[in-house]
């Protein structure tokens, strides 16, 4: 639901950017986003989408880079990686911070190591 | 042209919050986050009208659309500015900027800021505030915290509401508990019915003890 207002403020980074160095229309936006951040994909490229229709933007790439979720074990410290997926609210397929240890089984208390990210990382423009 | 960089996509929000958050200081500033319904403000009204003689306290209510719980609010005689988002899923820390300058904060104690109703966007959003509180109520699921982990992660405190209705509904306390303090570990959780009025005097006393510690500048 947020993803548009989340759209908005890459947009604005992206356009800071580009007047710093120069440029005027972007091309590729690559942003990371961590499994646990609460966006859905989809929606995000959708909101993005809209918001670039009909501006000197339109047409610029939007790559989406998924970050996957890596926790540390509350019991035994063992680091493994937490269900695959992006985009659902606590990891799709999986129940995100609380996914049972693969040493020990503990699902309670882990530690993110990995997985919150949400930030503009690279772009292109002309 | 390639520019490589690394920004956090919400750092307008976030700097935005800093604004707020010098604009607050010494308020206790709360943001209070839930499901529709979960009776963030019937718990705000008995809060303002048990606690008025004590603080002196002031509200920002986020909707939707109708200034409905604004109403309600503003009824116990409590300073009450409203911010309709007009759809829009969340509060930022702009639109506090902005409902702060309808606000005379002069000798306020306490800043309940009400955010809309949903257990998802608003987590996102810094608003400046000293704490995050989550409010769940049985009649929700008991595997909230397991299906909303931020909120009760990032929260410095939860109340569980209707526990007045504990005996009609299948809400297991111990389980949604275990879960939210597996999230995070010392958080401390206040069983409260709102309407009854069971189990207040905890929830005030945690309030007291955070105005203390925010004005000794803890």
């Amino acid at each position: 639901m947020h993803e548009l207002a989340i759209a908005e403020n890459m947009l604005k980074i992206a356009e800071e950017e580009l007047a710093r160095h120069g440029c005027t229309k972007l091309t590729l936006l690559r942003v990371e986003v961590g499994a646990l951040s609460g966006v859905v994909c989809e929606s995000l490229a959708f909101g993005f989408e809209c918001l670039v229709k009909g501006t000197l933007h339109e047409g610029c790439t939007l790559d989406i880079v998924p970050i996957p979720l890596k926790l540390r074990c509350g019991a035994c410290g063992l680091v493994f990686d937490g269900p695959g997926g992006i985009g659902g609210i606590a990891g799709a397929g999986g129940m995100g911070e609380l996914s049972p240890c693969p040493g020990c089984g503990e699902v309670l208390g882990h530690e993110v190591l990995q997985g919150r990210e949400m930030r503009v990382v690279w772009l292109e423009g002309e | 042209m390639q520019i490589p960089v690394v920004r956090n996509v919400l750092e307008a929000n976030e700097k935005m919050a800093g604004v707020v958050r010098e604009r607050v200081k010494g308020i206790l500033t709360l943001n209070l986050i839930s499901s529709p319904g979960a009776g963030k403000t019937t718990l705000l009204e008995r809060t303002l009208t048990d606690l008025g003689k004590e603080f002196k306290m002031a509200v920002i209510e986020g909707d939707l659309q109708t200034d409905n719980d604004a109403r309600r609010v503003a009824a116990t005689g409590v300073q009450a500015v409203q911010i309709d988002t007009e759809g829009g899923c969340h509060l930022d820390s702009n639109l506090i900027l902005n409902a702060l300058d309808n606000l005379d904060l002069t000798g306020v104690d306490i800043l309940f800021i009400e955010n809309v109703g949903n257990l998802v966007c608003p987590t996102e959003f810094d608003l400046g505030e000293d704490a995050k509180v989550g409010i769940l109520s049985v009649t929700e699921g008991d595997d909230k915290p397991e299906k909303y982990p931020l909120l009760f992660n990032l929260a410095k405190a939860m109340v569980l509401n209707k526990t007045d209705l504990l005996p009609y509904v299948q809400f297991d306390v111990e389980k949604a508990s275990r879960h939210a303090r597996a999230l995070n570990k010392d958080l401390p959780i206040f069983q409260v019915s709102a309407t009854k009025g069971d189990g207040l005097e905890a929830w005030y006393g945690w309030l007291r003890e955070a105005v203390k510690a925010k004005k000794a500048g803890k």
